[in-house]
């Protein structure tokens, strides 16, 4: 019955002495000598711990316990003092000007116009649609006839091309890519196609030769205006905000029937008229429509069986719109100050 | 396309709101309306004066001064700086009126002469642009009378931004019928008087040749023109317009010429027929005919050029030659003059697409070319002329002959097109009864014909007006109900998700891989418009039939191309550290392609270029440059985190493989700092140090680094898989040789590892000396190798064992020396 207490009470020798040791080291050096000698691998507390096991059974649960109580206070102990020792030692030395500015490696960033496609065609990928692409050099067919605008006609004014050879052209709008998609791919079709597209429009504050366009195609049994028009819309709470409103214009593109211009309320003036919506409160984002039938007969759909709707927003001009930015010019130089704001 | 608000309240009088109202109706159902101008607004003060004489300024030559009166008998003098004629009558700004161009007029003294105000211009009004001269107001007003309200202004015009498909809504008729609640029904056309309306020509018919009224008509050619219809005034008196015909010409931003002109342009704006009034006694024969235009033919058209007609052209000719543009502008020889007597009218059907090409050789674009090629109405020609012939009896008197001209087949049936309720309810996903149906399209002109049926799926039968040659099939019936409906009432459905067929392109995920690497190392993402100078453009670079400029020729061949001009932009700005990327295509000639050959080739590409400070400058410590090593590590990052690739310098002799690869120019590549990026035998990508003299850069700039490579060689299985973690100690040793200069680090390594047992962790050249006790052509080499296996502690002795081993290859096998100390 004796050896117990006996332990318990080397313990709190022990315990009381490293405390006492402790609090009075005066140097970091010292303290670290302390920690060795009571709670060092070799130290006295492990040197007592070693004996618990001659301890009869009972008796270990209370050596234990004091065991435990003993390190645990000494090595709070330590660590105070430990924090007073380092805060007095640096006291003494000369502090740095910790105004200075700190080591920095280059930022990089990604371009305005990539996060604007990147977050408009997450918006479209979660109500299903893929994210597609098609070649920049079209032939006449898929940029023109295939899309229902006869060559030689007006309609073929609204996209003043470039060609380079006869019968091939760069392609003035993503929307070959419906087509090109169409043929390939059976119903049900729900895709987005960023790209770039090229009109022969000299650069100016408002214009680039080269520029981005997402174009949007769905098609499917069942889909009709009234789901075209609520999706829009829901894009359109999802991109501009939920204070945002859409209106629906009548337009007119030879593939798509009926046609719509969507405009969204301003979000500068909120409506009221301001120099970004030139007065009028609202601000042109896209052409769209359902799917023209003569669409669907140039791939071999059945215009009967099939409806669907099709959509295309520029990506910069949306980039423009989201950061205010009031000249296009300024995604096309690659202006470093200009491209750095954007990280 | 200007309409007069004025004009359609005119034509409907049952239209009503303000003109921003109309404006926004018109807008959500039919046609954007781009701009509201206001016309004759600020004039209120301005009168009708009449000018009773003029004299000489006595101290000024281009001065006159005229005396006038507006009303009374009292005479007002005022000074003029051009001239005017005594009894005719003119814009009058008493003192104290501020013109709409914020011109204030007093009574002031000119070079000692005292003006009561001022005669104005058609500019000063707002009326028009021009300013040569003083605005000679229509006789048939009266002196005195305040100027804008005798002409019905203000009026407002709408400036709308027609479609291609609703070219009939550039008739002022057409826009009213849009507008009145009642539609069509509510349309009145205004009387010219009881004598000119009662007039009414007999028909005289003729597949293509017709004599009648002592003029000759014939349509040689009847893929050019489909009808023609003439009618011949006598004895005329060719005069100015009365004011409120002058005044709707001024509104739509035209101006008024003659009455018998002028009464052809109104008919137009009011019924979008084009016109032409011949002046009888200059047609030779007196023939008209419609035909091709003669290789070499000459033809001087109403604005004074000549042109050099072909056989593209369609013209009308008379029994000598070509005097006029088919459709598209009359010719000078045959013009209305003050003189003219007899008057040959015309109203005719040219052909759209002829039309065109005669417009497009000839570079005009008029207003008549312009509905000619969007189409006419066939149906209403006769009404046109008719109601153009009375306006000018009405306004110039005159005799017309009551025999008229008619060439060309007649419009065939009406057409009927068929619209199934439960189409529209298919497309547009809501049910229209049949009635709304046609009370919705009825108004505009879709009037129902016999044989409707009644149920869902049966058509409802519809007539086509003439003036909708843009609606050929159902869905274009669609549309209208839609828009008749308005847009934004189909409301209510829930955005939908679906599947789709179509899996994603991959390469959206390679670009997005690309994106983060470069993004990550502090690279800034550009873009570029395609377009390659010559200078950076390759030797197959395709080039633009029709560009816009010399800089913008041909399409680039690579993207460093672009990202070396983005970069002298920023040296250029005086920045020396740039650090751009760039995801995009480039173009090469020659797709092998039979269907289309002359379509290019097209590659998906990244690319980057760097120069400048390894990272910011700091104050702790002086900046290096971007360099060769900080480049070959950037290419070894790209080749193995996202190529699957090696890096191996460019030997001297590869510059046919590197040509092969067709990633651009290979001569910008500076020899001895470039690398090939190649996987599976194939070299997709290059990197290296660009030649000084493929850029223009300041004498402050750094060294330019670039790279490029091919975004379809991008792996898309991401490389990380899970390899266990050693729980046994790691141990470390180094190794310095002595080695002759010509074995390679890369070859030297292959030895080493292949003496290495497996638990060989990872080895690293960690020091490169050269010159001190070494010798000449040799250098010294040292590595840091870590052992550590994953099933047990390592023993010194593997450890050792393992390093002998290594020690012994390379003495053997590279003839390298252990160096110690």
């Amino acid at each position: 019955m004796t050896e117990p207490v006996q332990l318990v009470d080397a313990l709190k020798r022990i315990e009381a002495d490293g405390l006492a040791s402790i609090e009075a080291a005066d140097s970091l050096e010292a303290l670290e000598a302390l920690r060795v000698r009571f709670l060092g691998r070799s130290g006295d507390l492990a040197g007592m711990l070693s004996r618990i096991g001659q301890a009869p059974p009972e008796d270990r649960r209370a050596i234990g316990q004091a065991a435990n109580t003993a390190k645990r206070r000494l090595q709070e102990a330590h660590t105070s003092r430990l924090a007073a020792l380092e805060s007095a030692e640096s006291a003494g030395v000369a502090q740095a000007d910790l105004t200075m500015p700190g080591r920095r490696a280059w930022e990089g960033g990604v371009h305005p116009v990539t996060r604007v496609i990147d977050e408009i065609c997450e918006i479209f990928r979660e109500l299903g649609f893929s994210k597609v692409r098609g070649p920049e050099a079209e032939t006449e067919w898929y940029n023109f006839q295939a899309l229902n605008i006869p060559l030689e006609h007006p309609a073929a004014d609204m996209w003043d091309t470039f060609y380079l050879a006869d019968g091939v052209v760069l392609r003035s709008h993503t929307s070959p890519v419906q087509a090109r998609i169409m043929e390939t791919h059976e119903p049900p079709v729900r895709v987005v196609v960023p790209g770039l597209c090229y009109r022969r429009d000299p650069f100016d504050p408002t214009h680039a030769p080269a520029f981005e366009q997402i174009e949007g195609l769905a098609v499917d049994e069942g889909i009709d205006f009234v789901e075209f028009r609520s999706t829009i819309e829901h894009f359109v709470h999802r991109f501009f905000g939920r204070e945002t409103t859409a209106r629906f214009r009548p337009a007119y593109f030879p593939f798509t029937e009926p046609s719509a211009e969507v405009d969204v309320s301003c979000h500068m003036c909120g409506g009221s008229g301001c120099s970004t919506c030139k007065g009028t409160g609202w601000i042109e984002i896209m052409g769209s429509g359902m799917v023209h039938p003569a669409v669907f007969e140039a791939v071999g759909y059945d215009p009967e069986r099939y409806t669907g709707y099709a959509f295309g927003m520029g990506s910069a001009r949306i980039a423009m719109l989201r950061y205010g930015i009031p000249d296009i010019r300024l995604f096309y130089e690659g202006d470093a100050r200009f491209l750095a704001q954007f990280r | 396309m200007k309409v007069s608000v004025n004009w359609l309240r005119e034509l409907a009088p049952g239209i009503d709101g303000s003109p921003e109202e109309l404006a926004d109706h018109l807008s959500m159902t039919a046609v954007a309306v781009d701009e509201i101008h206001r016309v004759g607004a600020g004039i209120e003060s301005v009168v009708v004066a009449r000018v009773e004489e003029t004299t000489a300024h006595p101290d000024a030559d281009r001065l006159n001064l005229a005396s006038i009166t507006v009303g009374t008998d009292e005479p007002i003098g005022v000074v003029v700086g051009a001239p005017v004629r005594a009894g005719a009558l003119y814009p009058h700004a008493p003192p104290g009126t501020t013109l709409p161009d914020g011109l204030k007029i007093g009574a002031r003294k000119i070079r000692g002469e005292t003006s009561h105000g001022m005669l104005c211009s058609e500019r000063e009004l707002g009326l028009g642009w021009d300013h040569s001269g003083i605005l000679e107001l229509p006789p048939d007003l009266v002196p005195g009378e305040p100027l804008a309200e005798a002409l019905g202004f203000p009026d407002h015009v709408l400036e709308l931004d027609l479609t291609p498909n609703r070219a009939d809504l550039a008739g002022h008729l057409a826009v009213a019928r849009e507008l009145a609640p009642e539609g069509g029904a509510g349309l009145v056309l205004p009387s010219f008087g009881s004598s000119a309306d009662a007039w009414k020509p007999t028909w005289i018919d003729g597949a293509s040749d017709v004599s009648a009224a002592g003029v000759r008509v014939i349509i040689e050619d009847p893929e050019r023109c489909s009808r023609f219809l003439g009618i011949v005034i006598r004895g005329v008196r060719v005069g100015p317009s009365p004011a409120w015909l002058a005044a709707r010409l001024w509104a739509l931003g035209g101006r008024p010429i003659n009455n018998v002109v002028d009464a052809t342009n109104y008919a137009m704006h009011e019924l979008n027929h084009p016109l032409h009034a011949y002046d009888l006694a200059t047609l030779r024969g007196p023939e008209v005919r419609v035909r091709a235009g003669r290789g070499g033919e000459r033809l001087r058209t109403l604005d004074g050029e000549e042109h050099v007609l072909s056989e593209v052209s369609s013209v009308i000719a008379d029994a000598d030659g070509a005097i006029g543009l088919a459709g598209v502008m009359g010719g000078e020889g045959t013009e209305v003059s003050p003189t003219t007597t007899d008057v040959f009218l015309e109203c005719a059907v040219f052909d759209p697409l002829r039309t065109r090409r005669t417009a497009r050789r000839a570079g005009l674009s008029t207003d008549a070319s312009y509905r000619f090629e969007r189409g006419v109405d066939r149906t209403d020609v006769e009404k046109a002329i008719t109601r153009c012939a009375r306006l000018i009896l009405a306004t110039a008197g005159g005799r017309a002959e009551e025999q008229a001209v008619r060439v060309g087949p007649p419009p065939g049936e009406r057409i009927v097109l068929g619209l199934r309720p439960s189409r529209v309810r298919q497309v547009l996903g809501r049910s229209f009864e049949r009635e709304e149906l046609t009370g919705l399209l009825a108004p505009i002109g879709f009037e129902p014909a016999n044989g409707s049926g009644k149920a869902d799926d049966t058509p409802l039968r519809l007539y086509v007006p003439g003036w909708r040659n843009d609606v050929t099939r159902e869905i274009d019936l669609v549309e209208e109900v839609a828009r008749r409906h308005g847009y934004n009432r189909f409301e209510g459905g829930a955005f939908a998700v679906r599947p789709s067929s179509v899996p994603d392109d991959p390469a959206w995920d390679r670009a997005e891989r690309v994106r983060r690497l470069f993004v990550a190392r502090g690279f800034l993402e550009a873009r570029s418009a395609s377009f390659a100078t010559g200078r950076r453009a390759g030797p197959d670079a395709v080039e633009l039939r029709n560009p816009l400029s010399a800089e913008e020729a041909r399409l680039r061949t690579d993207l460093i191309a672009s990202l070396l001009d983005r970069l002298e932009y920023n040296l250029a700005r005086g920045r020396r550290d740039v650090r751009l990327f760039e995801i995009g295509t480039a173009f090469a000639a020659g797709r092998d392609d039979e269907e289309s050959p002359a379509l290019p080739l097209e590659d998906l590409r990244a690319a980057f270029v760097v120069t400048g400070g390894r990272e910011p400058e700091h104050w702790g410590g002086e900046t290096a440059d971007v360099g060769l090593w900080d480049l070959k590590g950037l290419a070894e990052e790209v080749a193995e985190d996202l190529l699957g690739a090696g890096v191996t310098p460019i030997l001297p002799d590869a510059a046919e493989r590197i040509a092969e690869a067709g990633l651009g120019p290979v001569a910008r590549w500076l020899e001895g700092e470039a690398f090939e990026l190649e996987g599976q035998g194939r070299v997709v990508g290059l990197a290296g140090r660009v030649m000084a003299s493929a850029v223009d850069a300041p004498r402050w700039a750094a060294p330019v680094w670039a790279g490029e490579f091919r975004l379809t060689a991008v792996r898309l299985d991401e490389q990380a898989a899970f390899a266990p973690l050693s729980p046994y100690p790691r141990v470390g040793r180094d190794l310095a040789i002595i080695v002759s200069e010509k074995r390679t680090v890369s070859e030297l390594e292959e030895v080493i590892r292949e003496a290495c047992p497996p638990f060989l962790d990872s080895v690293w050249l960690f020091d490169v000396y050269e010159g001190g006790e070494i010798p000449e052509g040799s250098r010294s080499l040292a590595w840091r190798f870590r052992f550590q296996a994953a099933d047990r502690t390592l023993t010194d002795e593997e450890v050792d064992a393992a390093m002998n081993a290594v020690t012994f290859a390379l003495e053997e096998k590279s003839d390298a020396r252990i160096r110690t100390s």
